[in-house]
């Protein structure tokens, strides 16, 4: 390895280093500008937002047609916790462990009123298809890169073939 | 998010009907706008390594979602492009092609409020609005995206 290939490598460390620094400015600003309140601020102190909109994204845990409620695991960086849904629509197709949005009112106690309910894993094995298409795409990206391109060792350095 | 299977083949389809009219814009250009098209999935990375993970690492809070932006995918091009040896400003650019035809595919996908996420961060806060055309799930995307390309590669092979 020369000093070019050092060079390359200390850049993109730098570079890496800049996008982890935007993690972090994104994180300690996205309350600001966020219209909703963050899911581990509704877990740890739900009383403070009653009657505010929120918008959530959760596992279904359990479904209720008749009632038109559901139950949904909501994942937050202090762990998790359930909220039931109200006014849930369950003709949307989702299953227990799918995945949805929900945007609505929160009533306290962990209790939602949904003004609007978006599926986006209609079931737990929705990942599986997304995992083996993207794993297919990797490799599909992966020849087709080499194909056209040759990385230099001693560079480290990509070269057209 | 899109599958990254369609991610991929969204700079393709259009960069390979742009070539028909571009003589330099050559397979290995569109290789790597297919390749730029990549990066904000790299987002998934939080996945294998929790976010918190990090911010116990750092000592700060910390999200990875600027992955997943338009300053996330200049900083993520920009570490790539140094790996390449010349032509540096036109592996940049398609690299960028790609990535900003990426979030603007995952900006028109369903979002229950009718707002795409932060996707312009740090340029601006301003969530864009959504078509909510469909859900990251939804094979119809991917079939849709893959006879796109057959019939653009089949046009491509037969015009050359």
């Amino acid at each position: 390895m020369n000093r070019k290939a050092i060079a390359r490598i200390v850049i993109s460390v730098l570079l890496i280093g800049g996008v982890a620094s935007l993690g972090i400015h994104y994180d300690v600003q996205e309350d600001s500008y966020d219209p909703y309140p963050d899911t581990e601020n509704l877990k740890i102190a739900p009383e403070e937002y009653i009657d505010r909109q929120v918008f959530v994204f959760g596992t279904v845990e359990e479904l209720s047609e008749e009632q038109n409620t559901a139950t949904i695991r909501i994942e937050t960086d202090n762990g998790p916790f359930t909220a039931d849904i109200e006014r849930f629509s369950t003709q949307r197709g989702v299953q227990s462990g799918g995945v949805v949005q929900v945007y609505g009112t929160f009533q306290g106690e962990y209790l939602i009123q949904a003004d609007n309910v978006r599926v986006v894993n209609p079931a737990g094995s929705s990942n599986i298809y997304k995992y083996v298409v993207s794993i297919v795409a990797v490799i599909l990206i992966m020849i087709l890169f080499f194909r056209y391109w040759s990385l230099n060792l001693q560079t480290l350095g990509f070269e057209v073939k | 998010m899109a599958v990254l299977l369609t991610h991929i083949l969204v700079p393709y389809i259009i960069l390979t009907v742009a070539s028909w009219q571009f003589n330099w814009l050559t397979d290995r250009w569109i290789v790597i706008g297919m390749a730029g098209a990549a990066i904000p999935d790299l987002i998934k990375i939080e996945i294998l390594v929790d976010a918190g993970v990090v911010e116990t690492l750092l000592g700060v809070p910390f999200k990875y979602a600027p992955i997943s932006s338009l300053g996330g995918v200049l900083l993520i091009a920009g570490a790539i492009t140094v790996f390449f040896e010349r032509q540096r400003r036109q592996i940049f650019s398609f690299l960028l092609f790609g990535a900003f035809s990426s979030l603007v595919v995952d900006g028109l996908r369903v979002f229950a409020d009718g707002r795409s996420g932060f996707w312009l961060y740090p340029f601006s806060w301003w969530p864009p609005p959504t078509p909510s055309l469909y859900i990251t799930s939804d094979v119809r995307v991917l079939v849709v995206s893959l006879l796109i390309s057959v019939v653009v590669f089949s046009l491509d092979r037969w015009k050359y």
